[in-house]
């Protein structure tokens, strides 16, 4: 039951497709309000492309530059430290990991793994341990070291777990004890499969520590991740990469074209 | 079932009076609509629910009570997927059982939940390491069973999850275990080698459950990755995890009806004790307010 590809689609089939994307009803609603009885896709595509601000958190140059990996259990956190380590790799850089997700079972194993893999240092400790020293550990370490680039795991919590929030905001705080202006990103990881709750979980981790960019894991799938439109546009949240696999490789820059593209080729020609 | 209706759906019962006219139905629909995929429930369900309760609060004269009862009903026809409930022990031992879903759903910490559940009721479990993909995810649930005191089987260093897999019933047979949860790597319904790789350890692990474990945060696309696993593979219940986020059911609503394969349990947390036998009940106090 492959749907025929059209060039033109009624205001009652953008819905359908905008919802089928995981788009915050609230914004179809306005989108759809907005359209003429007939719309191609140009002018979808641009009335889509417009919640995009022109988002980029550049890095600044510091050194070391230190980037707080969070988001929810299971989102991608981990992985995307390895990604983003080999892309730094690759530009020549330094990199070392801070094993601060001292919960989960095998986390730091995890991690450690990857470590050797990409062949970079790694600070950890034992499950259980404090994290913010774990974070704090690893900046000094590359104080020493004179090493480029700062990335830090923390254990997967959900934004309606109020206890952890403190947790969270002990190793921000920790961060820039081990050096001034640490963690100068704080990078909140969105799981692509989830729903609303992907925009909840953004306005509550930036709520909770002030969020610097959004990486978004698993659109390798066939989720596409609409919850975004509502996170740039409302939240204004710069979206920084896409991850679209496994493999350190499979992280890409966000491309709002590319991006809105792969929603409208659903149902449009 | 019903009795608390608040918040999402009160604003829908608002809109219409105890007796009213065919523009204040239609309203109170638009304002159902909007609450049901709020919720993240499937768009196909929400419309078919639509119609549904339109149709029944019609044929019983337009007023809030009708539109009240036609919703109840409705709901709860599609909340109740035929099939067994809770879990269910083969009639010869072990009861194996293969757990699938795709990555990060929480497949390895449900295996942990749900052999530490059985063995609180006296069973001798053992979890089987079949996730040969992940970076430690063997030594996770190693570390799982070790801190639930059961036992746990792994391979180090082997490629092929179907030779763990039929080296662990070899053993579960000898030593007469009763139950054996293995626990696969994540991958997306969409992958064909991965897929092929898993229909061939469920062909060797001939299980008597195929439990696909859902993330309950997921929008629109649990529907499409579940049927697809339950085309591919055949799933026979589904285990719903991070209840404890946000999610108001539209998940559970979505899957129960769109694939026909019951809810057997909820995950409510990171830790062992944190799962719950399924109750519909449950996910619909959780919809319709709180
Ligand atoms: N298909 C796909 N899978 C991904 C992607 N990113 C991560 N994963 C997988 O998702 C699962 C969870 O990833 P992790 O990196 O362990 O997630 P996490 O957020 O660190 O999880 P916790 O630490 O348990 O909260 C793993 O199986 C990863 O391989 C992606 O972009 N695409
Ligand atoms: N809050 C909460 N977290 C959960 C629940 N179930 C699992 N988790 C967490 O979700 C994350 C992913 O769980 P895993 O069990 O590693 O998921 P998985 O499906 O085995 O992941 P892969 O093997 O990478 O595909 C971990 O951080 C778990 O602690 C739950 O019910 N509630
Ligand atoms: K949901
Ligand atoms: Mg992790
Ligand atoms: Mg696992």
């Amino acid at each position: 039951n492959v749907p025929k590809k059209k060039k033109y689609a009624s205001p009652e089939e953008i819905e359908e497709l905008l919802i089928e994307a995981d788009v915050e009803y609230d914004l179809v609603e306005k989108i759809v309000a907005s359209l003429p009885a007939k719309v191609n896709r140009v002018a979808l595509k641009n009335e889509l492309l417009f919640l995009f601000k022109p988002a980029n958190a550049p890095q600044a140059d510091i050194k070391p530059f230190v980037e707080l990996i969070i988001g929810v259990n299971g989102a991608g956190k981990t992985t995307t430290i390895a990604k983003l380590a080999y892309r730094y790799k690759q530009e020549g850089k330094s990199v070392i990991l801070g094993a601060a997700d001292t919960f989960r079972a095998a986390a730091i194993e995890q991690l450690t793994r990857w470590a050797q893999k990409l062949d970079v240092p790694i600070v950890a400790t034992k499950q259980g341990h404090d994290p913010s020293a774990v974070a704090y550990d690893t900046i000094a370490k590359a104080k020493a070291k004179n090493i480029d680039n700062v990335l830090i795991d923390t254990a997967g919590r959900l934004h309606t777990q109020t206890n952890l929030a403190e947790e969270l905001k002990k190793i921000v705080r920790v961060c820039g004890k081990a050096m001034e202006g640490a963690p100068h990103r704080k990078l909140l990881i969105l799981d692509g499969t989830q729903g609303t709750s992907a925009i909840n979980q953004a306005k509550t981790f930036h709520e909770m520590v002030g969020v610097d960019g959004v990486i978004v894991t698993k659109l390798d799938g066939t989720a596409k991740g609409g919850a975004l439109l509502s996170i740039s546009h409302e939240l204004q949240l710069p979206i920084l990469f896409v991850g679209t696999g496994e493999k350190m490789e499979d992280l890409a820059p966000f491309d709002p074209n590319e991006y809105v593209d792969a929603i409208l080729d659903a149902i449009f020609e | 079932m019903f009795e608390t209706l608040s918040n999402s759906f009160s604003s829908a019962l608002k809109k219409i009076r105890f007796k009213d006219d065919e523009k204040a139905l239609k309203k109170a629909l638009a304002e159902l609509k909007k609450s049901l995929l709020k919720a993240d429930v499937h768009h196909k369900v929400v419309k078919e629910l639509l119609q549904r309760v339109e149709l029944d609060t019609k044929a019983a004269g337009i007023g809030r009570d009708s539109f009240l009862k036609a919703l109840q009903k409705n709901l709860t026809q599609i909340l109740t997927a035929p099939g067994k409930q809770g879990f269910v022990y083969a009639s010869k031992p072990p009861t194996v059982v293969l757990m699938t879903g795709l990555q990060g759903s929480g497949k390895t910490t449900t295996t942990g939940k749900l052999a530490n559940y059985l063995k609180l009721r006296g069973k001798k479990v053992l979890v089987v390491a079949a996730d040969l993909q992940r970076l430690a995810a063997v030594e996770q649930l190693r570390q799982i069973a070790q801190q639930i005191d059961v036992d746990f089987f792994g391979e180090e260093d082997e490629k092929d999850p179907v030779k763990v897999v039929n080296d662990a019933l070899k053993l579960a047979r000898e030593k007469l275990y009763d139950v054996v949860l293995i626990d696969t790597a994540g991958r997306l319904a969409i992958d064909e080698a991965l897929m092929e790789e898993l229909k061939r350890v469920k062909e060797a692990a001939n299980p008597d459950e195929v439990f696909y474990v859902a993330d309950s945060l997921t929008g629109q696309d649990a529907v499409r990755s579940a049927a697809k696993f339950n085309e591919d593979i055949g799933i026979t219940g589904v285990i719903l995890t991070k209840y404890d986020g946000d999610s108001k059911g539209g998940v559970a609503i979505s899957l129960a009806h769109q694939i026909g394969v019951p809810l057997r349990f909820i995950g409510t947390g990171e830790k062992m004790p944190d799962l719950e036998v399924f109750i519909p009940e449950r996910i619909t106090n959780r919809l319709m307010g709180a």
